[in-house]
């Protein structure tokens, strides 16, 4: 047996084997101990296409699957993950190749204190200076492992702290994170009832980073630490939150080694009754990548986590031209509304009519370059002249009967492919896309449901057409067929059919056909994904 | 070790259930507050904890679908429902103008990291539990497609006359 199983079983399994003996015999402590768990399965057969230059692999099958167990006993509770790539599925890192416990902790909670020993995932304030998580369709996963503790030393205030090393598939990253963070809910604090009163919300953070210089030539600072102050005020109905956060000058491989510090800032400011949201938020990014190695690249040991000011869409078409926030600088800023036209007016009809506008542009800052190794200055105002990304999207939706629902979509982007993807030959795209979709409630078991997108450009590949029809027996099956056909250069269809079941968390999908070379977003963070054709099962279901 | 393993399964299997309660996770709710998640059930009527996010097309689909039907469900069953928005901070400060601008009236609740949505369990969105009156899970169901409103009301039917 390796030590390290021999020290799992003893630091994990035998508590277990003790606890269980010693507890089974006694009735009224019979209910106490609860076993849960989730099981995850992505599996594909792949063939070559020539026409999409899809390859077949020489395994022929790949797949990702993972399962989560997790053991809550009172105030204790332990969990395991167990992952097999066997191998990983294309477009997720060759290095996740292989199987093994991935994640592993013990956690104590009462109500004035919690501690985690093992992997654990954690977030301050937004993410910005420290956010650890995992997301399997990204293949991302930067989990801590170290200890975390939690502190609630009166009601409204929590104290965090945290040290660890991230994970690197199935290695731990090379640097040393450690973390404070306070909160404090003012309103909760003194005990004042929440009404029509101003409540408002303080937070701060430090996190500090530690990796050894070993560079040959520079000398680069061993410690970056990074700073956050965040504020939110309620005062119904309007929200206001900024967020500033602070680096030291932390010499990466996403900033080309210079000595510039970093810094980012996030407003939101919402206004919201029964029937009317309004949100405005801007944003600006300066040098802000923070990862725990500073050689990493790709999505590798992330310590924070920039969100892009970008509305994510889910029309298919308009997932085409991605956007992913550019950690070395930015600024952007997005407005959006929501409004119910209510039941039997002019405008609202019979059953209402929902109305959803949203605006964004983010664009580069403007700066002038530094040859003293901080790399640029960057000024607040005015912004740079470079746009990465528009967008201007309008929807429409209404129920016409007790039956049938449809929805209208408007959509104009701008999408900076050089920027963006990298791609020094392209040129920004300028397209529109029309999108509709109807659904149709037959009756009480079978549902129709339909969906019909265009996109117009004269750029990139040109123009794209997607219709979509599926139909379900509720709860539980669907079938579905849809081609996404690019008619503007390449004349190519990328057809599907899926198939699934679903009974209570169990859920199975069988998928043929094809999908398209591209960039998978989630969350703003962001995978390349190559071109596929085949077969695909997903499974997941959980106990 | 596999057979540790298997004897520390065999001897726990005496006292172990499935998922029955809530665990105890910290979210905050619109306002800011931090709600200890373990707080929310033995409601005194049977209890809907929705798991949603703000881009998820069928998770709005189904979050409509129940507000039409909401005060006939609430006047026949006494039924709440709680949604647990996992946006991140890309998306978290969309839903309240979401929820408010669609009219909707559902308890809201923040889960930023996933945090509960980890202990929960749960996979893929959207996924709703149905608690008894008494706190305890008696349902759950992932995805939703037409019709499905209709078979959750069912569910909470059930779980009331089970009471």
């Amino acid at each position: 047996m390796s030590s390290f199983k021999l020290k799992f079983t003893f630091i994990f399994v035998f508590p277990f084997i003790l606890l269980s003996v010693a507890f089974a015999q006694s009735d009224s402590l019979r209910n106490d101990g609860v076993i849960t768990g989730n099981f995850y399965l992505q599996a594909q057969l792949y063939n070559a296409d020539s026409s999409i230059n899809a390859k077949a692999t020489d395994e022929r099958l790949l797949m990702n699957a993972m399962g989560n167990v997790r053991y809550t006993y009172k105030k204790i509770t332990v969990g395991a993950r167990y992952e097999a790539y066997l191998n990983a599925l294309q477009g997720f890192d060759p290095r996740y190749n292989g199987n093994g416990i991935s994640h592993r902790f013990f956690s104590f909670r009462n109500e004035k204190i919690e501690f985690t020993l093992g992997n654990f995932y954690e977030q301050f304030g937004s993410g910005m200076v420290l956010r650890s998580y995992e997301d399997k369709n990204l293949g991302y996963d930067n989990a801590f492992d170290g200890i975390l503790m939690k502190w609630f030393p009166h009601n409204g205030i929590t104290l965090k702290a945290l040290a660890g090393k991230q994970r690197l598939y199935w290695e731990k990253g090379d640097g040393l994170v450690r973390g404070v963070d306070m909160e404090m809910d003012l309103f909760s604090v003194f005990s004042i009832q929440p009404g029509q009163l101003t409540q408002v919300n303080l937070g701060a953070s430090f996190v500090s980073k530690f990796q050894a210089d070993d560079h040959p030539l520079l000398r680069l600072p061993q410690s970056v630490g990074a700073g956050a102050m965040r504020l939110q005020i309620n005062r119904l109905p309007w929200t206001l939150e900024v967020e500033y956060v602070r680096k030291a000058n932390d010499p990466s491989a996403d900033n080309g080694l210079i000595y510039k510090s970093g810094e980012a800032l996030l407003c939101n400011v919402s206004y919201s009754v029964k029937g009317l949201g309004v949100h405005f938020q801007a944003k600006r990014i300066d040098n802000m990548a923070f990862r725990s190695d500073r050689y990493a690249t790709n999505n590798d040991l992330h310590i924070n986590f920039l969100p892009p000011i970008i509305q994510q869409n889910s029309l298919t078409l308009a997932s085409l031209y991605p956007y992913a926030t550019q950690s070395l600088g930015e600024v952007g800023y997005q407005f959006e509304i929501v409004y119910t036209f209510k039941r039997n007016t002019w405008l609202g009809g019979k059953y209402g009519t929902q109305l959803n506008l949203h605006l964004a542009k983010v664009q580069n800052l403007k700066t002038t370059p530094d040859y003293t190794g901080l790399g640029y200055h960057a000024v607040y105002f005015p912004f740079g002249n470079v746009v990465y990304y528009t967008d201007a999207h309008l929807n429409v939706k209404k129920r016409l009967n007790k039956n049938v629902k449809v929805s209208a979509s408007y959509f104009y982007l701008e999408y900076n492919k050089k920027i963006l993807e990298g791609d020094y030959s392209a040129s920004t795209v300028y397209a529109q896309i029309f999108a509709f979709e109807a659904d149709w409630k037959i009756n009480s078991k079978n549902g129709l449901r339909m969906d019909f997108q265009h996109l117009q450009t004269k750029q990139d590949v040109g123009n794209w057409a997607f219709l979509q029809f599926e139909y379900t027996y509720s709860p539980h099956w669907f079938v579905s067929v849809a081609d996404m056909y690019n008619y503007g250069a390449t004349n190519v269809h990328f057809p599907i059919l899926a198939g699934g079941y679903t009974s209570g968390a169990t859920r199975v999908q069988l998928r043929l056909g094809r999908q398209k070379e591209g960039i998978v977003c989630v969350g703003g963070v962001c995978r390349y994904a190559p071109a596929t054709s085949g077969l695909s099962l997903m499974l997941s279901t959980n106990f | 070790m596999r057979i540790l393993v298997l004897f520390a399964l065999l001897a726990m299997s005496k006292i172990l259930f499935s998922q029955n309660t809530l665990p105890a996770v910290v979210l905050k709710n619109t306002s800011g507050t931090n709600v200890s998640t373990d707080t929310l059930g033995a409601y005194g009527a049977p209890l809907l904890i929705s798991f949603w996010a703000t881009w998820c097309k069928p998770c709005i689909e189904e979050m409509q679908a129940i507000h039409e039907v909401y005060p006939e469900w609430v006047d026949k069953t006494g039924v709440k429902v709680i949604v647990v928005a996992t946006d991140d901070s890309r998306s978290a400060n969309r839903v309240v103008s979401m929820v408010n601008g669609f009219a909707w009236e559902f308890e809201v609740l923040l889960d930023t990291n996933g945090e509960f949505k980890r202990a929960m369990q749960v996979d893929e969105i959207p996924h709703m539990f149905l608690l008894n009156p008494h706190g305890k899970i008696v349902w759950q169901h992932t995805g939703f497609v037409s019709g499905d409103e209709e078979y959750i009301f069912n569910k909470i039917v059930e779980c009331k006359a089970d009471e």
